[in-house]
């Protein structure tokens, strides 16, 4: 692995961490905590951006304390492995775009973690999802259902909200590291 | 983060490989045996706090189990009826964090990353894990200074949800810019250190590793296996 890849990905990493504070402080039910994969993604690509995702489920599991997490690490390599191939096509190159792909990633991500928290974790995770399954529950609708509602509800806006950051991550990048990142430029839909 | 807490129990001392075959033994456990047995295994990690004498492993354990015990008893017991399997599910996670957290609190990562290098692992393995548990807490410390100078230029980042999502970009930004700003005196860094040369490192102060912890660290591999096969086969 390159020095400047051993560089990034610490960063990386620190910034997904790093997101649950401001998400916090703003007060929005989303976790914003794969933008740190993303930008890798885009920059360094696909490789690059699984070893972030990776190491970042592993660290976060370790900072929360709760080893459920770690169940997750198959959805952060999908996630890293999707943002690369959208950053590949183009897939930052105007808002409309970037929603589309961000939206796809929010399906493919809840179609993923569904069976990990219903069938492992019997569709109980975080307090504010459980709390959803729990409402939808209540209404009348099966367990798998409700987690499955719960996880899409979620994800779609989070992945949407993460990839417009990042595009507006590269739309400020200062031309000094858009130009040690090539990927980056492919990502805006430059040939 | 729950952190390392200084002490003299059989995980203190064990080598940190050891430590953790035993963690991932009980953990298996929690997952594979049937029924009620594996809630019997909240006894085994309760036995383990007070064996390692690290009580402050409760104070964090609570907290983050009982979200689980409230949700998991009213989803599948008061709105399911099967009291049994939301006790079962409660259980294994409850298991499942104390003994990840006694190991979390009974092995030191720098003394872990010692026994990854010792072990022949790539250079790039253990630097990645020793430099993100060092850039993690730094980043949100970052995190934090951007959201009071932001508030001090008169950010709000309250009101309503329009207004939320408005004010994540100017949080977002400052912080993303300045790692990045230090990426290329980062990387200059680690080229002089020979990062990029692909060599195996030599472990400063590799932890010790008796023949009795490998045993155990055999032994607990071999049951793992089979309480995974024996619960393959039983389904």
């Amino acid at each position: 692995m390159s020095p400047r890849l051993l560089a990034l990905i610490p960063l990386a990493v620190g910034i997904n961490l790093a997101m649950g504070l401001i998400v916090q402080a703003v007060g929005l039910p989303i976790f914003l905590d794969t933008i740190g994969t993303v930008m890798v993604a885009v920059l360094a690509g696909p490789a690059a951006a699984v070893v972030t995702g990776s190491l970042s489920q592993i660290v976060f599991t370790l900072w929360s304390g709760n080893p459920m997490w770690i169940t997750y690490l198959p959805l952060q390599v999908a996630i890293a492995l999707f943002a690369g191939f959208a950053s590949q096509r183009g897939g930052f190159r105007s808002k409309w775009v970037t929603v589309a792909w961000g939206a796809s990633l929010g399906v493919l991500a809840a179609t993923l973690s569904w069976p990990i928290s219903y069938m492992v974790w019997g569709g109980v995770t975080s307090v504010g999802m459980s709390l959803v399954v729990a409402i939808l529950k209540l209404l009348g609708a099966p367990l798998g259902v409700a987690v499955y509602a719960a996880s899409i509800g979620i994800d779609v806006t989070d992945k949407i909200a993460t990839f417009l950051i990042v595009r507006s991550l590269l739309v400020s990048l200062p031309r000094r590291v858009i130009g040690r990142f090539p990927g980056a430029s492919v990502a805006m839909g430059a040939d | 983060m729950v952190g390392y807490v200084p002490g003299n129990g059989p995980l203190h001392r064990a080598h940190p490989l050891t430590a953790f075959s035993l963690v991932a033994l009980i953990a298996t456990g929690a997952f594979t045996l049937p029924g009620m047995w594996n809630s019997s295994l909240v006894a085994v990690g309760l036995l383990l706090v007070f064996i390692e004498k690290v009580p402050g492993v409760l104070k964090m354990a609570i907290p983050l189990s009982l979200p689980f015990w409230f949700f998991l008893l009213l989803i599948h017991g008061a709105m399911g009826g099967d009291w049994e399997r939301g006790v079962i599910l409660a259980a294994r996670i409850t298991t499942m964090v104390l003994v990840f957290l006694v190991f979390l609190a009974s092995v030191h990562p720098a003394r872990l990353v010692e026994a990854l290098v010792a072990r022949r692992a790539p250079f790039s393995v253990a630097f990645l894990f020793s430099a993100t548990l060092q850039a993690v807490p730094d980043l949100r410390g970052r995190a934090v200074a951007v959201l009071e100078a932001q508030r001090c230029r008169g950010l709000r980042v309250g009101g309503g949800v329009v207004n939320r999502v408005r004010s994540l970009v100017p949080l977002t930004i400052p912080l993303v810019m300045s790692a990045l700003a230090g990426l290329d005196e980062r990387t200059v860094a680690l080229e002089t250190r020979g990062a990029g040369a692909g060599v195996a490192k030599t472990p400063l102060n590799p932890p010790s590793d008796p023949l009795t912890g490998r045993v155990v660290r055999w032994l607990s591999l071999t049951m793992i296996v089979v309480l995974i096969w024996l619960r393959a086969t039983r389904s």
